[in-house]
């Protein structure tokens, strides 16, 4: 398994945790909790410290010997990343949409006007960006590597 | 509206001319300015490399660029030869 593989698989591990940890903190059962401006920023905080911590070894082995293969890697995985974040900025304006042309009949699906559920799903599609774009890193080394 | 070509597929002699030339896979990468695994992936064919690097491997066996890749267009020039 090449170096930028390796951090890939630990940055995905270290982002899913992360993740886990914000739905953990955020959540009780299915419901979204309250909570306070005050909470929602020391939540905030204490992901962007972790994310920055989970993030830092990564790019140090990026930054260091690579080559045009691996550029190529990363173009892609980020080219992925972009989708990914087009989709998903996409399902949530047709949530909003759907909201919209549903209003007064009982609201259903996710209740955008609420900070802590607007601050999760926001948070969710950043998660998202990087798991696929990490995902892809580690199907592209896998894909390239010789067999046999 | 002009055809869209078929997926080809850039192939190679790397390893040979590597053997050839006594050469490890460390050191085409390190005269070359790859990696080992890239040239592991490139002799494998699972990476096609950039014209810049595939001109550097040729060089560094002093050997005609077609001598060391060639090209499979998918039978696409064979099907246009013959029509």
């Amino acid at each position: 398994m090449e170096r930028r593989e390796m951090a890939a698989w630990g940055s995905l591990l270290g982002f899913g945790a992360i993740f886990a940890f914000l739905v953990a903190r955020m959540t009780d059962g299915m419901a979204v909790v309250d909570a306070s401006a005050g909470e929602l920023f020391a939540a905030y905080l204490a992901v962007v410290a972790l994310a920055t911590l989970v993030a830092a070894p990564a790019s140090l082995i990026a930054r260091g010997q690579g080559d045009e293969r691996d550029r190529a890697i990363a173009a892609r995985a980020h080219q992925n990343e972009r989708i990914a974040y087009l989709v998903a900025v996409n399902v949530l304006l047709w949530q909003v949409i759907w909201q919209g042309a549903a209003s007064g009949d009982g609201q259903r699906g996710l209740e955008l006007q609420s900070p802590p559920v607007l601050f999760l799903i926001l948070f969710a599609m950043l998660f998202l960006g990087e798991f696929v774009r990490l995902a892809s890193i580690i199907v592209l080394y896998h894909g390239q590597r010789a067999r046999g | 509206m002009a055809e869209r070509p078929a997926k080809g597929r850039v192939l190679n002699s790397i390893r040979d001319w590597r053997q050839k030339a006594g050469l490890t896979q460390q050191q085409l990468g390190d005269a070359v300015g790859a990696t080992r695994q890239t040239i592991i992936a490139i002799e494998a064919e699972k990476y096609a490399p950039s014209l810049e690097l595939a001109f550097r491997i040729a060089r560094r066996f002093e050997a005609p660029f077609e001598a060391v890749f060639s090209f499979d267009d998918g039978g696409e020039s064979h099907s246009k030869s013959r029509s």
